[in-house]
């Protein structure tokens, strides 16, 4: 009867121990997936926004507000319009607006993703733009300014 | 006897519960490499196509998170001051466990000249980091089939543990007429 008991005892224990590992390990490959779906989310976000505005002298890099952003120059109906990708802080953010406008305001933006920094600076015929994850760890991501 | 049987059964389970954990976690690990073996290779294009066309140009471009180890951004300086620098064909990227670029090697050029230039305070060596984690294998070629194609191959490597497992490959095919790509 004591072995059974003792028997009983031990699967229980072994069952546990498969339950708390296995939610150590779910926990791990959530946090893993997490940071590398936000990650790869901002640079192909990025990367997307500068093929769609493949023009000659559309992509740059400016400042919104205090904020380091990647400007995308277009021209709709005759009026030169921006659209500006900068990191607030707390977001990556996106605003139109016409070009002209100088009084633009960080918080007009559109929120994209959690974002904590993000630094753009150029370099030959490039742009480098140095993305921060709220969780600190940063990836580096180069653009072509040309066509 | 049929105590037996239900401890063998519950042992087999538990094996192969812990063998899915491990794979998750290999798959997660995996996902993850590959991940940034992709944003470095993309970021070694968008190197080569802003530079004048030859590899050393596009190491210079790339400088890849090298700001931690000026040695490695000396040892691309000095690599691309060497008078033959066009010529090189193959150039090999490491990285430590974070991807932080260590060292740089060139296959077909001997660069115990240079490394002495490229040895930065930090000790990181232009010519190579053995205990490497990750290692990006640039070459370029030009086409067999087409004049004027030059073929950039970019294979990214795990090499951790001694390993040498491709993580991830792709290759890069730009039209550069002879003298465009003369330096």
């Amino acid at each position: 009867m004591i072995f059974v008991l003792i028997l009983f005892a031990s699967l229980v224990i072994v069952g546990v121990l498969l339950i708390a590992m296995g939610t150590g390990v779910y926990r791990n490959v959530l946090d893993s997936m997490d940071r590398n779906d936000r990650s790869r989310t901002a640079s192909t976000y990025i990367t997307q926004k500068a093929r769609q505005n493949r023009d000659a002298g559309a992509i740059g890099a400016g400042t919104l507000d205090g904020f380091p952003a990647i400007t995308f120059r277009q021209n709709i109906g005759g009026t030169g319009y921006t659209t500006w990708l900068y990191c607030d802080g707390t977001h990556l953010k996106e605003l139109l607006a016409r070009s002209d406008n100088t009084s633009l305001s960080a918080a007009a933006g559109t929120d994209i993703l959690e974002m904590s920094r993000m630094d753009v600076s150029e370099d030959t015929h490039s742009l480098i733009i140095t993305m921060t994850a709220a969780d600190g760890t940063r990836r580096k991501l180069r653009l072509a300014e040309d066509p | 006897m049929e105590l037996i049987i239900s401890t063998a059964y519950m042992a087999l389970a538990a094996v192969v519960c812990v063998r899915l954990y491990l794979y998750a976690h290999t798959v997660s690990t995996d996902s993850s490499a590959r991940t940034h073996a992709i944003t470095q290779a993309q970021n070694m294009i968008v190197s080569f196509r802003s530079g004048s066309g030859t590899l050393t140009d596009a190491a210079w471009n790339y400088q890849e998170t090298a700001e931690k180890y000026p040695g490695v951004l000396n040892g691309i300086r000095a690599l691309s001051s060497e008078p033959d620098a066009a010529a090189i064909s193959q150039l090999s990227f490491e990285y430590d466990e974070d991807w932080y670029l260590t060292g740089i090697d060139a296959s077909d050029m001997d660069l115990s000249g240079s490394a002495e230039a490229g040895s930065g305070s930090d000790g990181a060596a232009s010519t190579g980091n053995s205990d490497s984690a990750w290692r990006m294998d640039v070459s370029l070629a030009d086409s067999t089939d087409t004049p004027g194609i030059r073929i950039l191959t970019i294979t990214v490597r795990n090499t951790q543990q001694g390993k040498d497992t491709v993580i991830y490959s792709t290759e890069y095919d730009e039209y550069r007429p002879e003298e465009e790509a003369a330096e």
